[in-house]
């Protein structure tokens, strides 16, 4: 594997793992889905100048997922009607496909 | 940024005639529009009537609450069309407006003023951008739709008085617009309601008929917000412009989630609200063409900015938090409608799968999928409300007040009383998951059947009476 390769995966697995800290499950689900169709959309490029300024915004909204599901952390809301209990954490959330 | 040839798409959907198809059929925006998706939606009626939020739910971190207790759940949201939550990318963009870039935007001897003013050209940049309108000096701040429609129909009518003093609108539109056409009837001008037909749009030939020699303004919606209906807005655009009339269009429901274009749909006014879109409240904006030019009389009188026609010290945090919201939705905007698509056919498919005797409220043609407005025949509204408490919808009962009147917009649409009574509003957005879907279609299964178990109607329908023959009255 390429270092850009290594460097575009590593960025993909932290934007996961950022966005898995939202304290909202609707707000969780959509930067999960959002994150991976981002990702795909851009699996195809070539051009190094494009390859590059995807990386750069990539970085960006790193630090934003960073920030935000920090803050959300810190405000947490009830859960919704819809919500799984806590106690199955981890692998209750990857059986309703949130997290892989 | 969308691409550039993501736009042209998008524009050449709006460009395509519609032809009859399911408002649902493919997910995607353009093949969406290019059918005529159906819109909809409610507004500012008050949520908490409709599914009350244990207060305390609402009020954040509770640390000292004993464990004893059980947790405390929330209603799943499907009201969007009453509120959107922030986007996290927005309030990312807001926060440092709030520490410390606090600068005044019209402080010009400092640099704290200077990047103020900087972020909120910037912002003003997205706004204009996303209604493809062709300068950003053509986009106003405001507080929210209500004041750009105050700003628009009472401003245009003011300054064009004269030689001017009629108005057109419709009967479905917002309450702001209504309210506002009233007061100018009651300075004198006449104003013409149009009626609209059993989907909620406009016969573009009546306003043909309407619009007269001294007519000023013509004011229309985009997405309605209770039913979620597209009105034919191009069609309308291309009369007032061969007419000479100026047309103001209401598109807070639309901004962000079609697309919006006031070169081609010859808008001269529009009205955006930050709230709809993900962006923050209290912060919106009306776009006043200047080629040709649209004069307006203030309704702010002050120290003369944005442009002198609305006076009053920007708020930076607000505005950034727009634009970031219009620059979003630029962005988003095929995905999300691929999304909101797709849940709501989820939802319509298995609420009427499931339960029979539902009625759609708005079009099935030229809808917004993201406004699903629902009757349940032979259900009891008020005790239907009730059993969705667990989700925060809307209800076409105007059971804010003590009136028991339905909603004028179901009824100018001559919705049956009785079905008006039941109507609810499912609001789909960015962040409706799937298992909220789900959960819905079963609670309102289990209890519409509930409800019409216990219900006399329902048994009489079961055997097949029908209830219009019955003679209710005792005298
Ligand atoms: C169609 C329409 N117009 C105007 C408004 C008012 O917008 P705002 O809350 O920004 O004043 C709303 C929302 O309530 C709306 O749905």
């Amino acid at each position: 594997m390429s270092a850009r390769n290594m460097q575009v995966l590593k960025l993909y697995r932290d934007m996961l793992r950022a966005s898995a800290g939202f304290q909202d499950s609707g707000v969780r689900a959509y930067a999960l889905r959002r994150v991976r169709q981002g990702f795909r959309e851009k699996r195809h490029l070539v051009d190094e100048q494009q390859i590059e300024a995807a990386v750069v915004r990539a970085r960006q909204d790193l630090e934003m997922l960073r920030r935000q599901s920090t803050i959300s952390q810190m405000y947490p809301a009830p859960p919704f009607v819809t919500d799984v209990p806590e106690a199955g954490g981890r692998r209750q959330r990857k059986a309703q496909g949130e997290v892989r | 940024m969308l691409s550039i040839s993501g736009r042209a798409a998008m524009k050449a959907a709006i460009r395509t005639p519609s032809g009859a198809a399911w408002r649902w059929g493919a997910g995607r925006l353009t093949s969406a529009l290019l059918s005529g998706r159906r819109p909809l939606a409610s507004s500012g009626s008050s949520v908490s009537e409709v599914a009350p939020v244990d207060s305390a739910a609402d009020k954040h971190p509770q640390p000292h609450t004993p464990p004893s207790t059980p947790p405390l759940q929330r209603p799943i949201y499907m009201d969007f069309q009453a509120t959107t939550p922030v986007d996290p990318r927005v309030l990312d963009a807001m926060l440092p407006f709030y520490l410390h870039r606090f600068g005044n935007a019209h402080s010009r001897t400092h640099e704290y003023g200077w990047a103020a003013e900087k972020a909120t050209d910037e912002a003003r940049e997205h706004v204009a951008r996303l209604v493809n309108a062709s300068s950003a000096k053509e986009i106003i701040f405001t507080s929210g739709a209500t004041e750009s429609n105050n700003m628009a129909v009472k401003g245009v009518a003011h300054f064009y008085q004269s030689t001017k003093r009629h108005i057109i609108t419709t009967t479905t539109e917002h309450k702001c617009v209504l309210d506002s056409c009233r007061n100018l009837e009651r300075e004198g001008f006449q104003v013409t309601y149009l009626p609209v037909n059993s989907d909620g749009r406009l016969d573009v030939g009546r306003l043909r008929e309407a619009i007269r020699d001294d007519t000023a303004l013509v004011s229309v919606m985009m997405v309605n917000n209770e039913i979620g209906t597209i009105q034919p807005i191009e069609e309308i655009g291309r009369v007032c412009r061969e007419r000479k009339v100026f047309f103001h269009c209401d598109a807070a429901q639309a901004v962000g989630k079609i697309p919006v274009d006031v070169e081609q749909m010859n808008i001269d006014l529009l009205s955006i609200s930050g709230h709809k879109l993900y962006g923050p409240k209290g912060i919106g904006a009306l776009y006043v063409r200047r080629r040709p030019r649209v004069r307006i009389e203030p309704l702010m009188s002050g120290g003369g900015q944005e442009r002198g026609l609305r006076s009053g010290t920007l708020p930076t945090p607000l505005v950034v938090g727009l634009g970031a919201a219009c620059a979003i939705a630029l962005e988003e905007m095929e995905r999300d409608y691929q999304h909101v698509s797709a849940l709501s056919q989820q939802l319509y498919d298995g609420i009427t799968s499931r339960i029979e005797h539902v009625q759609l409220n708005g079009s099935l043609t030229h809808g917004y999928p993201g406004c699903v407005n629902l009757s349940f025949a032979y259900v009891e509204g008020e005790s239907l409300l009730m059993a969705l408490k667990t989700i925060a919808v809307s209800s076409g009962s105007a059971c804010t007040s003590a009136s028991l009147e339905p909603s004028y917009v179901l009824r100018a649409l001559g919705v049956d009383e009785a079905l008006a009574h039941t109507s609810i509003r499912f609001g789909i957005g960015r962040f409706t998951t799937e298992r909220e879907i789900g959960y819905a279609i079963e609670v309102a299964e289990q209890h519409v059947k509930r409800l019409r178990d216990m219900s006399p109607l329902w048994e009489m329908v079961q055997e097949g009476i029908d209830l219009k023959t019955i003679q209710w009255s005792q005298s």
